[in-house]
């Protein structure tokens, strides 16, 4: 049960490459960035169903396979399609950068390809120009072979990695990208030619699988090559696993007086799948067997291949502006899901302290009287203060004038000046001296700000000084 | 070529996704975002308001545990206060308050004369002046304006005119007493 978990979660980057020509399936699991071929496998479609024109076919014999095989590691889908279900043109063009070179195909595949009006996808693959000339394989598809392609991917669960054409992935899986080469493949008592220049198809032919017609062929169809290439083919790769081409062994051999250099698909040491296999013997015939499947593999790994489906990777600035979309979207939702979340814990803590002020409503109304109290309290005393600063302390006044005035000095009147806080007095003394010490004794008192003789005048009838004196008491009215 | 044709059309509808995923944010900060904060702003205020007003009863109510004595003490002051500054003087009550306490005091009032009322600049205080003239020893004279000085409400002795009789040793106080009103909200 864990196990079953665990492998729901665990990362699925292997590859299921599928070679489909005719009614037979080669399939083959693919390491992430092909790093080794797990496992291959064989089947025969049913009945005489071609695979691409009944893909419930196709689904149901891939579906078989991955249940037979628990392929639990595998992810993506790479599918192989025969030369046949894929319009395929070699032409030569001027060479061109590779923006124009896409401009002209656009023009060129209005020309060549075949189907009356229908959406269709393109891709090419250039070969390295030569002498100011370029080949390119022009390839096409119908849209609605590639959208039956996505649904049963789709329905497998499994991401279209790659679409490609068998001949490209037949010379990936040879290392001859580039190279000048005939291929013989037997299958079901027919043996398929195909002749590749600069690595792309050129030409083919079929013929019954017996060694002498075959022999025959290869002859005519190099000729034909020569003749319309200029390009005279000395490789063949053969697949040994048939009856016709069992006859043939590796090595230099001379056919219909042209000297041919054969090797069979035995790939060993090019690939790291050799330690999966027991014997020399076994490791030969699943090479032979993973030929079409395993070289989609490599050939859908580069940039130089076929493919009808866009790899998927996008630009910087795709991926850059995505992200940010994306992270916008998310910083937006979570800023709002939090403010949300704190709105609401907010509206909780505030019904919660409303709840415990209903509580102590008692205590509100006591400190509201109180407040009230307080208030009133405080305009009295402000105002209460106001006057008593205003007031001039008459009874402390009087009290000090009665405990300060000397012997010989007297006093006729008091009058109060124009500021509440002036006084002035008016009286008589006997000598001067008497009258000083009058004065003296007021500013001592510390009761006035200011203390000062106004008038003094003597008065000759009874020899006694008439004075004035004005004293200012200190602002706060307070004379004690 | 399949592939560049295709990450045009990519990159175009990922710009694409960038402007309305923008867009959509921009729409959410306003329509959203924008009142939740402003409400939040609003709920902060309010909880940080409601957070002093319990604090303040709790304090209160931790301070003055025993609240009736608190009470009568407040309540003691303010009507001291109110006495000192009272709403309401009865004219001949008050008049005849001063004639209790000169008569103990050994002096005589003489001359009473209510005047105009007169703005002291505040709108809650009125006055009302009255001219006073009190004849008697220095010393019964001292006595009174120390009486009127003590007494509950409050009285403001001004412009002052003592004069002294040189034959009998009687002084004459001529003064205006202020009797400050409090005037309520009514």
């Amino acid at each position: 049960m864990i196990k079953k978990i665990v492998e729901r979660f665990k990362r699925k980057d292997d590859c299921l490459c599928v070679a489909v020509t005719g009614r037979q399936l080669t399939a083959a699991v693919v390491g992430d960035k092909g790093s080794g071929v797990f496992k291959v496998m064989q089947k025969t479609l049913p009945d005489a169903a071609e695979a691409l024109v009944v893909p419930e076919v196709l689904q149901d014999a891939l579906e078989q396979l991955l249940r037979e095989n628990k392929l639990a590691s595998v992810g993506k889908l790479l599918l192989v399609l025969d030369g046949d279900a894929v319009f395929l043109q070699r032409l030569v063009l001027p060479q061109m950068p590779q923006a124009e070179l896409r401009e002209a195909l656009k023009w060129e595949a209005e020309e060549y390809v075949p189907f009356a009006g229908k959406p269709y996808r393109l891709d090419y693959l250039a070969a390295p120009p030569a002498e100011g000339m370029q080949a390119v394989l022009l390839a096409a598809l119908p849209q609605e072979v590639l959208a039956q392609l996505f649904e049963l991917s789709r329905r497998l669960q499994l991401k279209l990695a790659a679409v490609t054409v068998l001949p490209l992935a037949q010379a990936a899986f040879l290392q001859q990208r580039q190279g000048n080469f005939l291929l013989a493949k037997e299958r079901e008592g027919v043996v398929k030619l195909t002749a590749f220049i600069d690595g792309l198809p050129a030409a083919a032919a079929q013929v019954y699988a017996d060694t002498a017609a075959v022999e025959k062929e290869v002859a005519a169809l190099a000729a034909t090559v020569w003749q319309k290439y200029n390009v005279q083919l000395r490789n063949i790769f053969y697949t040994d696993g048939g009856v016709a081409l069992a006859a043939w062994q590796e090595g230099v051999r001379e056919l219909y007086g042209q000297q041919y250099c054969l090797a069979a698909a035995d790939f060993t040491g090019k690939l790291s799948w050799q330690g999966g296999f027991l014997n020399d013997a076994e490791r030969r015939q699943c090479a032979a067997a993973a030929l079409t499947a395993a070289g989609s593999a490599l050939l859908a790994d580069g940039d130089d291949g076929i493919n009808f489906i866009s790899s998927g990777e996008t630009t910087g600035k795709v991926k850059a502006a995505r992200y940010l979309a994306a992270a916008l979207l998310l910083v937006t939702a979570a800023v709002w899901c939090g403010a949300y979340a704190y709105n609401l814990y907010q509206i909780s803590r505030i019904e919660k302290l409303q709840q415990q002020i209903a509580v102590m409503d008692v205590w509100r109304q006591r400190y509201a009287a109180a407040q009230l109290a307080e208030r009133s309290i405080r305009e009295y005393d402000a105002r209460i203060a106001a006057l008593e600063n205003k007031q001039f302390g008459w009874g402390s006044f009087l009290e000090l004038l009665g405990r300060t005035i000397p012997q010989g000095c007297w006093l006729n009147r008091v009058q109060q000046g124009e500021s509440q806080h002036e006084v002035f007095l008016y009286g008589k003394a006997e000598s001067l001296g008497e009258l000083e010490k009058f004065i003296s004794s007021l500013q001592g008192s510390g009761s006035f700000t200011g203390v000062e003789l106004r008038e003094s005048k003597e008065e000759r009838a009874n020899g006694l000084l008439g004075y004035t004196v004005r004293a200012v008491a200190e602002g706060s009215g307070q004379n004690e | 070529m399949n592939e560049s044709l295709e990450n045009a059309a990519a990159e175009k509808k990922a710009w694409l996704q960038l402007v309305i995923a923008a867009a959509l944010c921009f729409m959410v900060y306003k329509l959203l975002l924008a009142p939740l904060f402003y409400q939040l702003g609003e709920q902060a205020r309010q909880q940080e308001l409601l957070q002093r007003e319990l604090c303040k009863y709790r304090e209160f109510a931790a301070a003055h545990q025993d609240y009736e004595a608190f009470l009568r003490q407040r309540t003691e002051r303010l009507e001291q206060l109110q006495r000192r500054l009272p709403v309401r003087v009865v004219f001949s009550e008050q008049l005849a308050l001063w004639q209790r306490q000169a008569q103990s005091c050994g002096v005589t009032i003489s001359d009473i004369k209510l005047l105009n009322e007169t703005d002291n600049g505040d709108k809650k205080l009125k006055s009302q002046p009255v001219r006073i003239t009190l004849a008697g020893n220095y010393y019964s004279v001292l006595k009174f304006v120390h009486e009127l000085e003590k007494s509950e409400n409050f009285v403001n002795i001004n412009k002052v005119n003592i004069t002294g009789d040189e034959n009998k040793g009687d002084i004459k106080f001529t003064a205006v007493f202020n009797i400050y009103l409090y005037v309520t909200g009514e």
